[in-house]
């Protein structure tokens, strides 16, 4: 019983050392969120973006994280994430419509006029998170955030894309 | 086009030339003038529509792809089960969990259930396997005038238990029934004092708050404060002079919590505070002697005696990264009892004279989280839970504590697997002690 006892430890310990050994070269802070040069504006969005991202993580493990909690509970617990999320949400919406976008950064006001449009349809995008969670329509929840996750990434990709021919000097 | 005029006219002027004439040469003269205001405009044209095109916000038309607005919209309710009659939705849900843990020697990780050192069975281990923890609920939501209306009835599975050896048919337990009217919840659900924050383990801590009772309580929300009151079922718990746990069913008063949550950027904090009032009457309670079996010697309480017992617990979670969080809580009373650790320190004790004296507990935990990746996580906690016992009785715990290690996979939002090692210890009253080690695995899935 021993050898059992000792086999099953250091097979728990070998994975823990195997896991912490892979988060620690590959964090996942380091990844990044958008590929452009880094502006007032647009380092704001990115720090916006982290908190974006905790959020979701944070309402996706909300069944997980806490079991004891009742079903209602956790409907309770990701509407008020649900509520936060749609809050930042609009406050990026809202600041990349009101400042001046640099123009070092998107060059021709074709590009200004693209990361509006992206700022508009994600303010939307908010506004239905955010009335889904005040009519506690949960079950509607997760497919409004797959919508906005797609209008992100298309952005995302979209000036990602622009950086990297910046970047090369095409444009 | 500018040249394609401009060869034009040439061709033109030297198709209609004749010997040249003094009317001929004007003629040219003008047809040049004209070729050159012509030009100008082509130009001057030309250069307004460049303007024209530069300043217009011509947004690229992005792909299907590329652009939700022009993707198809994802429908909303898809993947849900539910059924809607009038106002009226029902949904159904719950999950799945397979537990497989191993111990040595066999015990629970509770303050109170870690396994004696000299334990009587004499075990080295046990690998269990159980999937009682697997739930089902129904839930209802309708709007009404007074707010939103919400019920949920919710079950798991250690009700009766079923035996191992054939069919492990275990008996559905009732875990939540009540009703959510606007601010007002009426039913049994989780009591106010409960931690709303916990440690990100398999294991609960060792000074977990855990009690579901039919209450009556009100909520009130104002920006990024949650306040509550509650009536909750009162039930004492008394300890005896030979360490023998009663409960006198004499309750009068309900159980009155409170609890203030506040939802910051940085994570969650909350505390809550519960009143008890603590009784027992003439009704003959047995006070053992010491003696395990009813003696001569044994007595029966005669008196009232009553007392006021109270408690706190504070608990909250602190971002202090993307990728890492503390969590903590803490938790101190006198007479607190069962909302402590599961029921592992009584609300006091009780001697001979039928007189209470309430038993101070305290307790908290401390866990670090790390996120490897979006969909792995680890937990490192520690958990201490106390008490400072009145009574005689030396068989009883003292202190109990753990050291958690673990490692959290998520597949898929609704999916967790998990492995988790706890080392806990504890200690009686008498001086005995106990350890065991503890390594349990789980797969969950929600539906």
């Amino acid at each position: 019983m021993t050898y059992m006892k000792q086999g099953m430890m250091t097979v728990f310990c070998a994975l823990l050392a195997l896991f912490f050994y892979g988060g620690c070269s590959a964090p996942l802070e380091e990844k990044p969120v958008v590929q452009v040069p880094t502006t007032h504006i647009l380092h704001e969005h990115v720090v916006q973006s982290k908190d974006l991202r905790f959020l979701m993580r944070s309402m996706n493990e909300v069944v997980h994280e806490e079991t004891e909690q009742s079903a209602l509970e956790s409907d309770d617990a990701r509407r008020r994430y649900a509520l936060r999320l749609a809050g930042t949400i609009e406050e990026i919406a809202g600041e990349i419509e009101r400042y001046p976008i640099e123009e070092d950064v998107l060059e021709t006001p074709q590009d200004v006029a693209q990361f509006k449009a992206y700022a508009t349809e994600l303010f939307a995008r908010g506004e239905r998170i955010h009335q889904i969670a005040v009519a506690y329509e949960m079950e509607k929840l997760d497919p409004a955030i797959n919508q906005m996750v797609r209008t992100c990434n298309a952005c995302h990709r979209h000036f990602d894309a622009h950086a990297t021919r910046v970047k090369r000097g095409e444009r | 086009m500018k040249h394609f005029l401009q060869y034009s006219l040439i061709a033109a002027i030297m198709l209609t030339a004749a010997p040249a004439s003094e009317e001929t040469l004007n003629e040219l003269k003008v047809l040049k003038k004209m070729h050159r205001e012509l030009l100008l405009r082509i130009e001057a044209l030309e250069e307004k529509l460049a303007k024209e095109q530069s300043e217009k916000p011509s947004v690229a038309t992005p792909s299907k792809e590329e652009n939700p607005v022009v993707a198809e919209a994802e429908p909303e309710n898809k993947g849900v089960l539910e059924l809607t009659s009038d106002k009226t939705v029902l949904g159904v849900g719950g999950r799945i969990q397979v537990d497989s843990y191993y111990g040595w020697p066999e015990g629970s990780h509770t303050a109170g259930g870690i396994t004696l050192d000299d334990n009587a069975a004499g075990e080295e281990g046990q690998l269990g396997m159980s999937a009682r923890d697997s739930r089902l609920w129904v839930k209802t939501r309708t709007p009404s005038r007074y707010g939103m209306i919400r019920s949920l009835i919710e079950t798991d599975f250690w009700g009766s238990d079923g035996t191992e050896t054939v069919s492990n048919s275990h008996g559905l337990r009732l875990r939540h029934a009540y009703v959510q009217v606007g601010p007002w919840t009426v039913g049994q659900t989780n009591s106010l004092f409960n931690a709303a924050v916990t440690l990100d383990t398999l294991y609960d801590s060792l000074d977990y708050t855990l009690v579901r009772q039919p209450l009556l309580s009100y909520t009130g929300e104002h920006g990024s404060w949650n306040y509550s009151v509650s009536l909750e079922q009162p039930e004492t718990t008394l300890i005896t002079q030979d360490g023998t746990k009663v409960t006198p069913q004499d309750d009068k008063l309900p159980d009155i919590g409170a609890r203030v949550r506040f939802y910051p950027k940085w994570g969650e904090a909350g505390i809550a505070a519960m009143i008890r009032y603590i009784t027992i009457d003439q009704a003959g309670l047995l006070v053992n002697s010491g003696d395990v079996n009813t003696t001569a010697d044994d007595v029966y309480t005669t008196a009232d005696d009553n007392a006021w017992g109270w408690g706190v617990n504070g608990y909250g979670s602190v971002r202090i990264s993307n990728n890492d969080d503390i969590r903590f809580g803490a938790t101190y009373g006198k007479g607190l009892g069962r909302y402590f650790a599961y029921n592992a320190f009584t609300a006091g004790s009780v001697d001979a004279n039928g007189e209470i004296s309430l038993q101070e507990v305290y307790g908290g935990h401390l866990g670090y989280r790390h996120w490897w990746y979006d969909s792995l996580r680890s937990t490192l906690a520690y958990s201490y839970a106390a008490t400072n016992h009145t009574g005689s009785a030396a068989n009883v715990t003292k202190a109990s504590r753990s050291l958690q290690a673990n490692l959290l996979w998520t597949p898929a939002s609704s999916m967790l697997v998990g492995i988790e090692y706890a080392r806990a210890l504890r200690e009686l009253e008498s001086g005995e002690e106990g350890e065991m080690e503890l390594l349990r695995m789980t797969l969950r899935y929600d539906f």
